[in-house]
């Protein structure tokens, strides 16, 4: 019996897969719509200046857990909210006694997420018209 | 109220930023899953793994920080040359080649009334602005008037708000000499432009400003001076920065103490007269 090449090994390894995908119904995740997370930190901060981390628990317990943030992708929306002046980052007591950066929401952060609250119902909207069509 | 410290005061480098940043994310989220009830070692390693692959985390985060930094100083850079930007940018549009006196250095200045001469003001080394037409009859008229006097007169005027810095405010020379009769009236209905701000007399250490203006001014404070405000025309609106409103008609007044942040803003044109320190300086914030 001849070995199968390693070029037939993936290409069977990847039709199985891809058999088995097609066949599982997989369960929807919670992952954050691609630039969601930006308009759900600016959101967040506007109850006042938080911590990334409390950024993140916020978020998970006002959706009483049905939004998980990946917080791999928290810091760097932080770094580029920050960049582009929607959110500044003061340094301040944490309470854990230990200085800590505390982003805070810019005028022009509270005009972003004005303009990402409208263009979310509209998107929601046009979603639901399809996903819920009978 | 806080502010923000500004960020070329007190900046750690990004990498520190970033490392502490993380490390403190850790902290927390460990804490959080020991008090549910799981151990320091699992609970790290759980606070760890929620952030992904921690040296990839740091490497993006510190490329970001990087770029933020650079956009940060070229827009704090062209917030503090505004003025300068400004009144560059209008000289260049109306062609005037002698760019001596562009160059300002806006500093928090502090003038010494005493040595203010009509050499000074001669030489003219604040930012001013090339005269309208009509201006540079009023400028004519005022030399006139100066010569007559011998005291230094401003030959241009800073006729914007955002064309005022510190050293531009400090500098303005002092209008009229002791003994002289002035009209304020007539000099306060001579002003055409949008914003003048002038030093009428001296009064040993203080001074009488006349402002004439319709328009807003920058947030500021004088640290060595308390201001007051007597508006003789139109109203004018005081605004500090606990959102209070110091709204004044005319023969109204108020005193700013030293250090307090203030704003002015004209509601239509107003006159009012200002009396501070000669030699106050000028922060703006």
């Amino acid at each position: 019996v001849s070995q199968p090449s390693g070029r037939c090994r993936s290409l069977s390894h990847y039709l199985d897969n891809l058999c088995n995908d097609a066949m599982t119904i997989h369960k929807p995740t919670n992952a954050l719509l691609h630039g969601t997370l930006d308009a759900l930190i600016l959101k967040t901060l506007t109850g006042g200046p938080r911590h990334g981390y409390g950024i993140a628990r916020s978020i998970e317990s006002t959706s009483d857990d049905s939004v998980v943030v990946e917080e791999g992708s928290l810091y760097p929306a932080l770094y580029r909210l920050e960049r582009r002046g929607w959110v500044v980052a003061e340094w301040a007591i944490s309470e854990l006694g230990r200085r800590a950066k505390f982003y805070r929401l810019t005028q022009r952060g509270r005009s972003q997420l004005v303009a990402e609250t409208e263009a979310w119902r509209a998107f929601a909207a046009g979603v639901s018209k399809i996903l819920l069509a009978r | 109220m806080k502010r923000a410290p500004r960020p070329w005061v007190w900046v750690p480098p990004v990498e520190q930023e970033v490392d502490e940043e993380i490390a403190f994310h850790v902290e927390m989220h460990t804490r959080d899953l020991i008090a549910n009830g799981m151990t320091l070692e699992a609970a790290r390693e759980v606070a760890r793994q929620r952030l992904g692959d921690l040296h990839r985390l740091r490497c993006e985060c510190v490329s970001l920080g990087r770029k933020r930094n650079r956009i940060m100083r070229i827009t704090q850079w062209l917030d503090d040359s505004r003025g300068d930007l400004l009144l560059a940018a209008w000289r260049l549009k109306a062609g005037v080649r002698d760019s001596r006196e562009l160059c300002v250095p806006c500093g928090h200045a502090r003038r010494d009334a005493a040595a203010q001469t009509t050499a000074e003001a001669a030489r003219g080394r604040k930012m001013t602005r090339p005269a309208d037409p009509s201006t540079m009859a009023r400028n004519v008229e005022l030399k006139a008037r100066a010569e007559e006097n011998e005291v230094p007169i401003a030959v241009e005027a800073v006729n914007s708000p955002a064309a005022v810095t510190a050293a531009s405010y400090a500098n303005e020379p002092i209008r009229f000499a002791p003994l002289q009769v002035v009209d304020l009236a007539s000099e306060a209905a001579a002003v055409s432009e949008p914003y003048r701000n002038q030093v009428m007399s001296r009064v040993n250490g203080s001074c009488l400003r006349l402002a004439v203006f319709n328009d807003v001014f920058r947030w500021h404070h004088h640290p060595n001076s308390d201001e007051l405000f007597l508006v003789v025309e139109g109203t004018l609106v005081i605004d500090l920065e606990n959102g209070t409103e110091l709204r004044l008609g005319p023969w109204q007044s108020v005193t700013i103490p030293a250090g307090t942040v203030h704003r002015t803003r004209a509601v239509g044109r107003t006159v009012n007269l200002c009396f501070e320190e000669l030699a106050a300086d000028t922060v703006f914030v």
